[in-house]
């Protein structure tokens, strides 16, 4: 059984990246967003927690750890997908192999602006609303919380893990440089 | 017969020649040895300075302070000084992957074999992805960003010394300076003018150009080779530091050369090294400026003042009659930091050791000269393992190392089967080369025989269990910085009670 953590900035194309590798290998994803809703609540927040020293060991993923303890007892691949990787004292035991996906801060942003307007597009009104507020907030926080942000994610986690893949070009190509890093079970 | 007709007495006066730490290091060990035999010993500078760089240590230096009896922390207060557990490699196998060198040995063993041969077993029947490297307290303690010391309490790294330390050359210079005089070292300042010959190919004495002579009856040559004739150049930054200090050293391959990454107290080193022949400083300075720009200590674009050195190759030991010259141990261009200190200790250490016996003579010092030269040349083996590495990748540097690195003939019983002969024990132990050859991806093809009883289920446990010892072994561990606070700022106030 193994936990491969699947890293990156916002944007950097985790979540494809985990879906892509799930239909390819029988195993379990899970994601820390899911189990950490500070990611998911507002830029706001996040500007917050970056402002007051981004201390990533105060999240409490005893939730998380739980559920990868559950999962690699079922499955002999789990696939992790997490902003903080090794950083985080609860989860670095677990994973045994961490991938950052590297792309330019730019098209992170582009990639997260996408979606964001997708869902713009397609969620009701009162979601929408809460949409175009989490891009104005993503927006202004940009040049303070959001870039140096991404910059200390790229160094610190980039750095502490054993791969950084060239996550810029298509889906196809991503898991072509992935591939020998990867169990051999398809 | 030589052996036995003694041609040098066990001195009176020692005069090291030098000007940097390796002199004072020196000086403390043969004053350690020789002091109370009322021995004299003499640093005489005898050179300019060499500009301040940043060191690093490997746990022989820890050893040396321990048995002059100081603490530890007054010589990181001296110097900007921070703890160091291990290296990290980016981008030398290939772009994009890391791996990591710990000071000091993987100290496992599983079920009676060692941790490698485990590891690679597991690794060959595909159960396992995790890299050698993550199974060290030394890896878990650098991302965890650990100090190896507890405040008070111990530690599993303070019990065994098996770390490092990060620090500015000339700051420690000093305070060994200072240290070796308090003890008895005499120092004589100023440049040498003349060099004496005693008429058997040594040296009577040294006449300085203020006048005054320093005679001797043993020296010792630690001034570096000259530089003139440069292959290589080294150039060196100095950025703010940042708050959470790294407890690791990083060593980035670039287009064409390394950065070394020191991180000192209030301060980051980039150290560039690149061949004269394919980059223009200007081209140098740009990478350099890239690995700046992309590590958290600076969001800026000013660089601030550059320093630009040469660097020749170091000459080789020598000893004639009573001059023993052994500054091509501490004039090296290191990937592996620390290198350069630790043989100038197993040097002096080695040099030392000869000195209750009278009976050194010619032959003792033929002796000396090759051991030592084996040493060094055991060591730019291990170098050029890793420079074999960086030779893989596609690009000018990668051919120039190809042209510089010899053949495989010492790998080829690890490519079989993972093994290692027996080195040289001031040089990289067998475990060494299996990390570094294992995290840059090359494997044995096949493991031990021996492993292939191994219960998996158990293995598997058993490395887990590994794993989670060693985030206890650094769970209650201070933060690097906190320790650093508390050495690095002005002593607590004593208490007004009572």
């Amino acid at each position: 059984m193994s936990v491969i953590a699947i890293t990156g900035t916002m944007g950097s194309g985790k979540s494809t990246i985990a879906q892509a590798l799930s239909q390819q290998f029988s195993c379990a994803v899970l994601c820390e967003d899911e189990f950490n809703p500070a990611f998911s609540r507002s830029a706001q927040d996040v500007a917050t927690w970056w402002q007051q020293g981004g201390d990533v060991q105060q999240f409490d993923f005893t939730l998380l750890v739980e559920a990868v303890e559950r999962a690699t007892a079922n499955s002999e691949l789990v696939l992790l997908e997490t902003h903080f990787g090794r950083q985080h004292g609860q989860l670095r035991p677990l994973i045994d192999l961490q991938l950052w996906l590297d792309v330019p801060f730019d098209i992170a942003f582009v990639r997260k602006a996408g979606q964001l307007c997708r869902q713009f597009a397609a969620g009701e009104p009162q979601d929408a609303v809460a949409a175009l507020q989490w891009m104005a907030d993503f927006c202004d926080a940009w040049l303070n919380v959001t870039r140096p942000m991404f910059t200390w994610q790229k160094s610190v986690i980039g750095g502490q893990s054993d791969e950084r893949i060239n996550a810029e070009p298509s889906v196809a190509k991503v898991l072509q440089q992935m591939r020998h890093l990867l169990p051999q079970a398809a | 017969m030589d052996e036995y007709r003694p041609t040098l007495r066990l001195p009176k006066r020692v005069v090291l020649l030098g000007n940097d730490v390796f002199a004072w290091i020196a000086s403390s060990m043969l004053l350690s040895r020789f002091g109370p035999l009322g021995i004299r010993i003499t640093v005489c500078p005898g050179g300019q300075s060499a500009p301040s760089r940043a060191f690093t240590t490997t746990p022989a230096f820890g050893r040396f302070l321990k048995n002059l009896g100081v603490d530890e922390h007054d010589m990181l207060r001296a110097c900007q000084g921070t703890y160091c557990l291990a290296s990290q490699f980016s981008d030398w196998a290939h772009e994009g992957r890391d791996f990591w060198q710990p000071i000091g040995q993987f100290p496992h063993r599983l079920l009676g074999q060692e941790l490698f041969d485990v590891w690679l077993s597991e690794r060959k029947a595909g159960r396992l992805l995790r890299p050698l490297h993550s199974y060290s307290a030394h890896w878990t303690a650098s991302l965890a960003r650990k100090c190896p010391q507890a405040f008070g309490g111990e530690s599993a790294f303070q019990d065994s010394g098996e770390y490092g330390y990060h620090g500015d050359l000339s700051g420690l210079r000093d305070w060994l300076r200072q240290l070796a005089m308090a003890n008895g070292v005499e120092a004589v300042e100023g440049p040498i003018d003349r060099v004496f010959p005693n008429g058997r190919g040594g040296i009577a004495q040294v006449k300085l150009q203020s006048g005054q002579a320093v005679p001797g009856d043993f020296f010792v040559d630690l001034r570096p080779g000259e530089s003139e004739d440069t292959e290589q150049r080294v150039m060196t930054v100095r950025q703010p530091g940042v708050r959470q200090v790294p407890v690791f050293t990083r060593c980035v391959a670039t287009e064409s050369g390394w950065v070394t990454v020191t991180p000192l107290a209030d301060q980051t080193e980039y150290r560039l090294i690149y061949p004269a022949a394919l980059t223009t400083d200007e081209a140098a300075q740009q990478q350099l400026r890239h690995v700046i720009r992309s590590s958290v200590a600076s969001q800026t674009d000013e660089m601030a003042q550059v320093q630009i050195e040469g660097c020749g190759r170091p000459a080789g030991i020598d000893w004639r009659d009573n001059v023993v010259t052994v500054g091509a141990v501490t004039d090296r261009l290191e990937t592996f930091s620390g290198t350069a200190m630790h043989l100038h200790h197993a040097a002096i250490e080695r040099l030392v050791s000869l000195f209750p016996n009278r009976r050194v003579g010619r032959a003792t010092r033929t002796e000396f000269c090759q051991r030592t030269q084996q040493m060094l040349q055991q060591n730019d083996e291990f170098c050029q393992v890793h420079w074999r590495l960086a030779a893989q990748r596609p690009s000018a540097w990668g051919q120039w190392l190809s042209e510089r690195t010899g053949d495989d003939g010492l790998l080829a019983v690890y490519d079989q089967a993972g093994l290692i002969s027996p080195r040289d024990p001031q040089t990289p132990p067998a475990w060494q080369y299996q990390s570094l050859l294992a995290a840059a991806g090359r494997l044995p093809q096949r493991p031990q025989l021996s492993t292939a009883t191994l219960p998996p289920a158990e293995t598997g446990r058993l490395l887990r269990e590994l794993v989670k010892h060693n985030e206890a072994l650094v769970a209650d561990l201070p933060l690097h910085e906190e320790m650093l606070d508390w050495i690095h700022s002005r002593p607590f106030p004593e208490s007004q009670a009572g």
